[in-house]
């Protein structure tokens, strides 16, 4: 099956700034990708560069099948976007600018347009331009689901939105979301956004792609271990790759193993440590993505 | 077509609140247009009008480019299933409703001055190619400008720039042997294809940058590139009538005439033409020069600096007959001089020095193009000029006549105007000329463009003021005489190389009699 999006050693520069190096992702068809990584980690280049609005360096992205670099007229009637930079056409309502999408669209589908617009209680025959930032957003998203897009692309779509704005956006692309066959990849630097949404992830730091997987395998893969020594020991030089953020101290060991498997940890903690008794604790997706972040920080240990 | 109509209909939702004032501003404009032309002369001072229209359709322009901006990565547009087509043809549909208001208005005011579509259909379309241009570089500038206080800005930078830049690079005129009307055209054509295809290179691929850089390149490429081509442009359009005449500079005069050397015993190579060894009485030049004023190193301390000018213009300006086109002087040496103002060589005095130049300039020819007895109520037509006998009346023992003649100008064609003259063939004697022109019905405005005439109604008082407006003539002349139109035509083009050595100013002057030289 053809992912929704592949992206394959993506680079692009800003001049001498690499912005994006080397990304290698893809999005399978028909799941929630949350494309995870802090403020400047090359979120939005890496989308713009999807939406063919930036031209890469290096590498080589596909949207639904076509290459990023060729995504034209007709490759945008099956692809949704949102974004927290997009500029709305604020002299028009909410009517006219529906009005102007509809056309462009085959698929346009007026009745779920009008769902859309009552759910999030927008004013029809307002300007754009006297919207809340939220209605604002609010309005995108109904500019960009009322066609049933095959893949939908957003970019920080809750940034500066209040929690209930954001609820209700995201319950309304959930509802719309249960009705069909459709791939989102949402961006984002706030992990409770998109926690509850995702079921893929990618986290992105400095340009980088650190992880991208099911968020199912990164959260069985991510334990947050304890050990327990019977007596002082020295710190093992160097710590197993796989343990991140490990530290000691006294008879207390804690990491977070990255390659959690019961058997292999405990085996692994023995290997260490003579007499100790290992607990794993499961991590929150927030907790996993800190854990990245400060290793890559860091490059190591907090010890 | 289906999206561009679509377009095109969302920037009129969009843009109405400009595009009213837009109409406004063009209907108030048309409707003082239509008035009394002193009238309308205080109301476009008090209002600025054509100012105001321009700055209403710039800013219109720049609205409607940047409502789907093609800068940066923002636009609503650029994420949809847009095809870049068809946006640039809904802006070109935009901008050709804005083009036929403007020139259905040019239309209604042309109507109104009693001309007839056919007298100035021709120059209205003829007047559409620097408007274009006008268009075509501002929809450039808003492109690559985020904002439209940005556009602005830019807009005037350009205008500086060009202002800056156009004595250095101005290529068109290096075209020798064509008529000033080409010149303007291949200006204007060597600026409007360059732009129209970074319009299109800029709606294809968003490429602002790329376009912007483009736009400097190409600028300075027509600009430039030409002028610093080192041979000859093609000489092309008007055959080389002129031959080889020698002429020798006489001494000073002591008169205080234009022209002439004291002891250097100068000498001048003429090329003319034979119209210009035998110039009709009233014919009618167009000339200019170029040269290089070369002084000695002490001189060339002194002349530094801004006052200084050098003005071959009198040299010229002492045969009958010849005017000036107008243009510039020099101010630093080695001066290179190209055509002439109105002061002679005034800084120049006690200043040694050699002058080498060239004059050229075109040659007409007249034929007669029609002629009617001069009595009262008679009319003389030919295309968009009119010469009227008035009255004739007996003032003792003399006939006073008084004559009007009216011109209309209708953009900027490549059309001379026949003299209308007072001719009495018999006696071989003409009463040429005319004593005053008055604009009396002038359009100013009509396209985008309001500072281009789009017609003139010109006015031409015979001479003889004194006598109200008449002329006191014999009878017996007046009934030899006729009422004459001479129609200029074009025969050619003339040069003149002029190289004079060691010369000092004080004593530059033309001998009269040194006319001789250069008609015989």
């Amino acid at each position: 099956m053809t992912p929704a999006v592949e992206a394959d050693r993506l680079t692009h520069r800003y001049g001498r700034q690499e912005a994006v190096s080397e990304l290698s992702f893809q999005v399978p068809e028909s799941s929630i990708y949350a494309f995870l990584g802090p403020n400047g980690a090359g979120k939005t280049t890496t989308i713009k560069i999807l939406m063919n609005l930036l031209r890469p360096s290096g590498g080589h992205a596909a949207v639904l099948g076509i290459p990023s670099s060729r995504l034209g007229p007709e490759g945008l009637q099956n692809i949704g976007y949102v974004s927290e930079n997009q500029k709305l056409p604020e002299s028009m309502t909410l009517d006219q600018l529906a009005a102007f999408c509809a056309p462009l669209y085959p698929k346009w589908d007026d009745s779920l347009c009008s769902t859309l617009v009552q759910r999030f209680d927008l004013p029809r025959r307002q300007k754009i331009s006297s919207f809340s930032r939220g209605m604002k957003m609010k309005t995108a998203v109904v500019m960009s689901l009322a066609y049933r897009p095959r893949l939908l692309i957003l970019d920080e779509p809750f940034s500066g939105l209040d929690p209930v704005v954001r609820d209700e956006i995201i319950e309304g692309m959930l509802e719309i979301a249960g009705r069909g066959e459709w791939s989102v990849l949402v961006s984002s630097h706030d992990l409770s956004e998109v926690e509850n949404l995702a079921d893929h992830v990618g986290f992105i730091r400095q340009g980088r792609m650190v992880v991208s997987e099911p968020l199912e395998s990164l959260q069985r893969r991510f334990r947050e271990v304890e050990v327990t020594l019977a007596q002082p020991c020295p710190q093992p030089q160097p710590w197993p790759a796989a343990w991140l953020r490990a530290r000691i101290s006294e008879r207390v060991v804690r990491f977070v193993d990255s390659e959690y498997d019961e058997a292999r940890t405990a085996e692994r903690v023995h290997q260490l440590f003579d007499d100790a008794e290992a607990v794993a604790s499961p991590m929150s997706l927030r907790e996993i993505f800190v854990a990245l972040a400060r290793e890559e920080r860091h490059g190591g240990t907090d010890a | 077509m289906r999206q561009a109509l679509l377009i095109f209909k969302k920037d009129l939702r969009c843009l109405w609140p400009e595009l009213i004032v837009l109409y406004a501003v063009l209907t108030v404009h048309t409707a003082y247009a239509l008035r009394d032309s002193l009238e309308r002369e205080e109301i476009n001072q008090a209002l600025n009008l054509p100012f105001v229209f321009l700055l209403t359709v710039l800013i219109v322009i720049g609205r409607l480019v940047q409502q789907d901006s093609l800068l940066g990565t923002r636009a609503f547009w650029q994420t949809r299933p847009i095809h870049p087509g068809s946006l640039l043809m809904a802006k070109v549909l935009s901008l050709a409703c804005l083009l036929a208001a403007a020139f259905l208005s040019a239309c209604a005011v042309l109507l109104t001055f009693g001309l007839s579509p056919d007298q100035f259909l021709t120059g209205l379309l003829d007047a559409l190619l620097p408007q274009l241009n006008l268009i075509t570089v501002s929809v450039l500038l808003a492109a690559v400008t985020p904002n439209l206080p940005t556009y602005v800005a830019a807009w005037l930078g350009m205008q500086i720039a060009m202002l800056l830049t156009q004595d250095l690079g101005n290529f068109v005129a290096r075209i020798p042997r064509v008529t000033d009307y080409t010149r303007e055209f291949v200006w204007q054509v060597s600026v409007l294809f360059p732009g129209l295809l970074l319009v299109a290179h800029q709606y294809w691929t968003r490429r602002t940058r790329w376009t912007l850089a483009g736009s400097i390149i190409a600028f300075f490429g027509v600009v430039f590139t030409p002028s610093l081509w080192p041979w000859e442009l093609g000489e092309v359009f008007l055959p080389n009538v002129s031959r080889e005449v020698q002429a020798r500079l006489r001494g000073a005069a002591p008169d205080g005439a234009f022209l002439a050397l004291r002891e250097s015993g100068g000498e001048m190579l003429i090329r003319a033409a034979p119209e210009i060894l035998r110039p009709l009485p009233g014919s009618d030049f167009t000339v200019g020069m170029a040269g290089e004023l070369q002084v000695d190193a002490s001189t060339r301390a002194s002349l530094s600096g801004p006052s200084v000018r050098i003005d071959a213009g009198g040299i010229l300006d002492a045969l009958p007959g010849f005017h000036w086109a107008g243009g510039r002087s020099t101010t630093a040496p080695p001066l290179q001089m190209e055509t002439a103002g109105p002061a002679a060589f005034d800084d120049l005095v006690e200043k040694p020095g050699s002058l080498r130049g060239e004059i050229h300039g075109r040659v007409y020819g007249y034929r007669l193009a029609g002629a009617v007895r001069v009595e009262a109520g008679v009319r003389l037509d030919k295309g968009w000029a009119t010469a009227l006998v008035r009255s004739v009346s007996r003032e003792g023992p003399q006939v006073k006549v008084v004559l009007r003649s009216r011109q209309i100008q209708v953009g900027r064609q490549d059309r001379e105007f026949p003299r209308v003259v007072l001719a009495n063939s018999a006696r071989k004697e003409v009463v040429a000329g005319t004593s005053q022109t008055r604009s009396s019905s002038t359009y100013s405005g009509g396209l985008v463009s309001a500072f281009r005439r789009v017609a003139q109604d010109r006015v031409l008082l015979f001479p003889a003021e004194e006598n109200e407006g008449g002329l006191l003539l014999d009878d017996r002349w007046l009934a030899e005489a006729e009422l004459v139109f001479l129609e200029p035509v074009q025969k050619g083009w003339f040069e003149t190389k002029i190289h004079i050595s060691d010369f000092r100013t004080r004593d530059i002057t033309f001998d009269p009699k040194a006319r001789s030289a250069w008609v015989n």
